[in-house]
């Protein structure tokens, strides 16, 4: 295996993958707007986008749906787990889960439109969180459940026998065992939700504006390098979470 | 026992997640002191609203839909409740109005009716304007790159886009085939008719052979096309092309010789409205002259009114629609539909096959 | 011994999250299964059972529209597999200083809002755009390419957005590895392709099968891309949906063809999962 070979698919898939983001990134300070080539270096659309009232409300939905949704689905996840460890007939109930991210979202999301047209729920912020915790159970039951198994039993059988009851046994000690875990699930399923498309895009309802409905708007609409310097702020942010998530990775088993 | 008790908890938890998710529901009705308007993305400018809402102290919700048949399903499943003030288009007023879901207007509370440009009144879906008045206006046609056609010839018809023998360049097409396939009836048959077995083919022939120059079908980017020299031809409707027209000045519009399509958006109030006095407080604001210039110069819709360009100047070109004559309005045609909902589906999957 | 005071506790804490995904993940599908077969009359009353919106969707134009998305998603799912073995067995290998650092890299993108991408690859794509340009530049062409709204547009598009979830399972399963067997092998003397194929291959099967049907399942629905990418000069299962499913009158209708065509995904995922596994026997031998 000729090492320049390697190397070669190697820098290339790199460059495909991050050219395309580079080019956006120095747009994003073209004092003018595609398809100009470049002109000079100006802030002036990062200054617009701290002014854009529309962005920011759908920024701040967005997160507010993937706080929530995240939140819910761990705490509703963990606890069936709880359920799970004081013996209720859990390898049942948890394959149940399993489901959840093997069909296309686009099902999911015209299933639940239909779902909530009938029953005449009004679509919003809180059928949004709604759907999303459905994909975030997707992720928390199996990758807790997976790393709950994992425990030793003897830990568990220890704190059980020293006197503590099995609440005490599972707060105490399983979910202290579960929670680098727990924590990586959560980011990960914060953003999913957050840059979720699809399933925004039909359960939102028209009053729900979300980051990534507004983005779309825009790319239907035209383009402008406000969406540049979107980009570049939504890079940051990304990057510094999968920093977050790296720091995090010593201490699972994620990959 | 074990069972009874279970169930019991189960029951209480699907009690609390529905009442959450209906919550929203409740809020949305029992607001006594607020409006909620329902309209396209693009008509109302947030911040006129806001100086309303300064001016007046009335709350207003603003809700977005992006299209006519979302706006229909809305009011039917909720009979029009729910909602003050609507925008339909021309169309979806008439089958608002044939399901009983529009309230009729008090004209005496109107004060700028004598302002309103009588051409856009006393149409089809709504003769005697009983249940809406005019609030914007557009009409279609191309999208055009003056610095492509320099040398190049160029007529103002809809051949630009339909006709081989001039078409050697890419177009962007309209992707709504309630605007195509109007618009390839009227090409072909110079009229706007349910269409027989025999007319429907042959649009199908003729929006088949169109395929093969056409771009993208993009219904809202028709100006990123022009503005990014992609396409030289766009067919769009006139405020996307204004909008464009101001930031790159080698864009210009044409509307074709054989007449075009044009519509108009209505104020509409559904039946179940009862916020009477802060509706037409609002309608009244909305139809200020200042709020008609802000709105024409923000979005590009011409302006139901005519006088409200004695404060500012306007181009030459904007000038001829806006001041369009007799003879002009009796070129446009509305957008109809000519064949059942499920052909029109169908022929669409299959062009785009 | 559960005291039967506190055996509700558990089952009252941990219901949430049955009722959750019973009420809002089996029951909507449920519905759209049974609401497709349904007759329903103009107001609403249901009057029977009925295949006609079934037959509607199995004439050749909605079969061509589903046979599209499978072979977009065929060919997806085979070069971001192609692709991406090479690029997993490297960043498996490598060694750990810069490990980290090209995960890192990995991940990134697929952590950023997908449509920030596809805008992405408009200003990389376009007629004046960064790759023309270049090309331009170098003399290699005259006249700018229409790269985009194009088929060729869009499976860039899908191999770049669908690449990381190709990439990092195949990624476990090689970190899982046992790196002495390759060792083993190569030290006996065998060749690469051989160890290839009866060592690294066999044992990073699960990773491969779920990258492959990571990739295979969503892009089938994929509506998004096609739009904004090939000028929805095509349509594909999910651009279907879309527009039927927000229309008048018509979210039953969408409802049936998400049938139809979920039922077509089903039946390609067997075939292709147990066409794998014939494939794998065949390369073992």
């Amino acid at each position: 295996m000729g090492r320049i070979w390697k190397l070669l698919i190697v820098a290339s898939t790199y460059l495909f993958l991050y050219v395309p983001i580079i080019v956006l990134l120095v747009f994003s300070f073209n004092t003018e707007g595609f398809p100009s080539p470049w002109k000079g270096f100006t802030w002036h659309w990062y200054g617009e986008l701290l002014h854009s009232t529309h962005l920011w409300q759908a920024f701040l939905n967005s997160l507010i749906v993937a706080i929530c949704a995240t939140s819910l689905s761990l705490i509703i996840g963990v606890l069936l787990i709880f359920y799970a460890a004081q013996g209720g007939r859990t390898g049942k109930f948890l394959s149940l889960f399993y489901g959840n991210l093997v069909i296309p979202e686009t099902v999911l999301a015209v299933a639940l439109l239909s779902f909530f047209t009938l029953i005449s729920i009004p679509l919003g912020l809180t059928t949004l969180i709604v759907a999303h915790t459905v994909l975030g159970l997707g992720f928390v039951i199996p990758m807790a459940y997976a790393r709950f198994l994992e425990i030793d039993l003897r830990l568990t059988e220890a704190s059980l026998v020293l006197g503590a009851s099995p609440a005490q046994t599972f707060f105490k000690v399983t979910l202290p065992l579960l929670r680098p875990a727990l924590i990586a699930t959560a980011l990960l399923v914060f953003i999913i939700s957050f840059d979720d498309f699809i399933l925004s895009y039909f359960v939102a309802g028209s009053t729900a504006q979300t980051l990534s409905l507004y983005i779309l708007s825009m790319l239907r609409s035209g383009v402008s390098p406000v969406v540049n310097a979107l980009s570049a702020v939504l890079l940051v942010l990304s990057s510094f979470l999968v920093l977050v998530f790296f720091s995090l990775k010593s201490r699972t088993r994620i990959f | 026992m074990k069972w009874f008790t279970r169930s019991l908890i189960t029951i209480s938890w699907l009690i609390l997640i529905f009442s959450c998710l209906y919550l929203p529901k409740w809020e949305f009705l029992s607001n006594k002191d607020s409006l909620n308007v329902f309209a396209w993305g693009d008509i109302l400018d947030p911040a006129a609203i806001a100086e309303f809402e300064k001016e007046s102290g009335i709350k207003v919700n603003l809700n977005y839909y992006s299209s006519n048949e979302e706006l229909l399903v809305k009011l039917k499943v909720t009979k029009g409740e729910g909602y003050d003030l609507i925008i339909p288009s021309d169309y979806a007023v008439l089958l608002l109005k044939n399901e009983g879901l529009l309230k009729e207007l008090n004209y005496s509370k109107l004060g700028f009716l004598n302002r309103i440009n009588p051409r856009l009144l006393h149409h089809n879906y709504d003769l005697e304007n009983k249940y809406s008045i005019p609030y914007e206006w557009e009409i279609f046609g191309l999208g055009i790159d003056k610095d492509y056609f320099k040398d190049r010839p160029l007529i103002p018809s809809w051949k630009m886009i339909f006709d081989r023998a001039f078409v050697n360049y890419k177009i962007a097409m309209t992707n709504d085939p309630a605007e195509a396939l109007p618009l390839a009836a009227f090409y072909l048959f110079k009229q706007v008719n349910p269409l027989n077995a025999s007319q429907i083919q042959d649009v199908k022939n003729l929006l088949l052979t169109q395929k093969a120059w056409v771009e993208a079908y993009a219904s809202f980017r028709g100006d990123y096309f022009l503005a990014t020299k992609n396409c030289p031809v766009v067919f769009a409707s006139s405020s996307y092309i204004w909008r464009t027209m101001k930031l790159f000045p080698f864009v210009d519009f044409i509307v074709p010789e054989e007449g075009s399509f044009i519509t108009i958006e209505n104020l509409c109030i559904p039946k179940a409205s009862n916020k009477e006095e802060a509706v037409y407080k609002l309608i009244n604001f909305l139809y200020r002259p200042h709020i008609i210039q802000r709105h024409f110069e923000l979005f590009g819709f011409f302006p139901p009114t005519l006088d409200a360009f004695s404060t500012f100047s306007l181009d030459e070109k904007a000038k001829r629609w806006v001041y369009a004559s007799e003879e002009d309005f009796s070129k446009f045609h509305f957008f109809r539909p000519i064949v059942s909902s499920q052909q029109l589906r169908d022929l669409w999957v299959e062009l785009k096959e | 011994m559960k005291s039967k005071t506190t055996s509700h506790i558990p089952f009252t804490l941990g219901l949430p999250a049955i009722i959750w995904q019973i009420v809002f993940f089996y029951l909507p599908l449920l519905f759209i299964i049974v609401s497709s077969i349904l007759k329903v009359s103009e107001s609403g009353m249901i009057q029977g059972i009925t295949l006609k919106k079934i037959f509607l969707f199995l004439s050749p134009v909605y079969l061509g529209v589903i046979g599209s998305s499978l072979l977009l998603a065929l060919s997806n799912a085979t070069l971001c597999l192609l692709i991406g073995y090479p690029i997993a067995y490297f960043l498996s290998f490598t060694s750990s200083r810069f490990k980290s650092f090209f995960l890192f890299l990995l991940i990134v993108p697929f952590w950023t809002n997908f449509l920030l991408h596809v805008y992405a690859w408009f200003f990389v794509l376009e007629k004046e755009g960064f790759l023309n340009n270049l090309l331009r530049f170098l003399g290699i062409i005259d006249q700018p390419i229409h790269f985009l709204n194009s088929l060729f547009a869009i499976m860039v598009m899908m191999v770049y957005y669908y690449l990381p979830f190709m990439i990092l399972p195949i990624y476990s399963s090689l970190e899982r590895l046992d790196r002495r067997l390759i060792e083993a092998s190569l030290d006996l003397g065998g060749s690469w392709s051989h160890t290839f194929r009866r060592i690294l291959l066999p044992l990073t099967l699960s990773g491969v099968r779920g990258g492959f049907f990571l990739v295979y399942i969503p892009s089938f629905a994929e509506f998004a891309i096609p739009e904004l990418m090939g000028g929805d000069k095509q349509m594909f299962v999910g651009s279907v949906v879309s527009h039927y499913i927000l229309g008048e009158q018509t979210g039953s209708l969408g409802a049936a063809f998400t049938v139809v065509s979920s039922i077509a995904l089903l039946i390609s995922v067997v075939v292709l999962f147990l066409l794998i596994n014939k494939i794998m026997k065949r390369v073992r031998a």
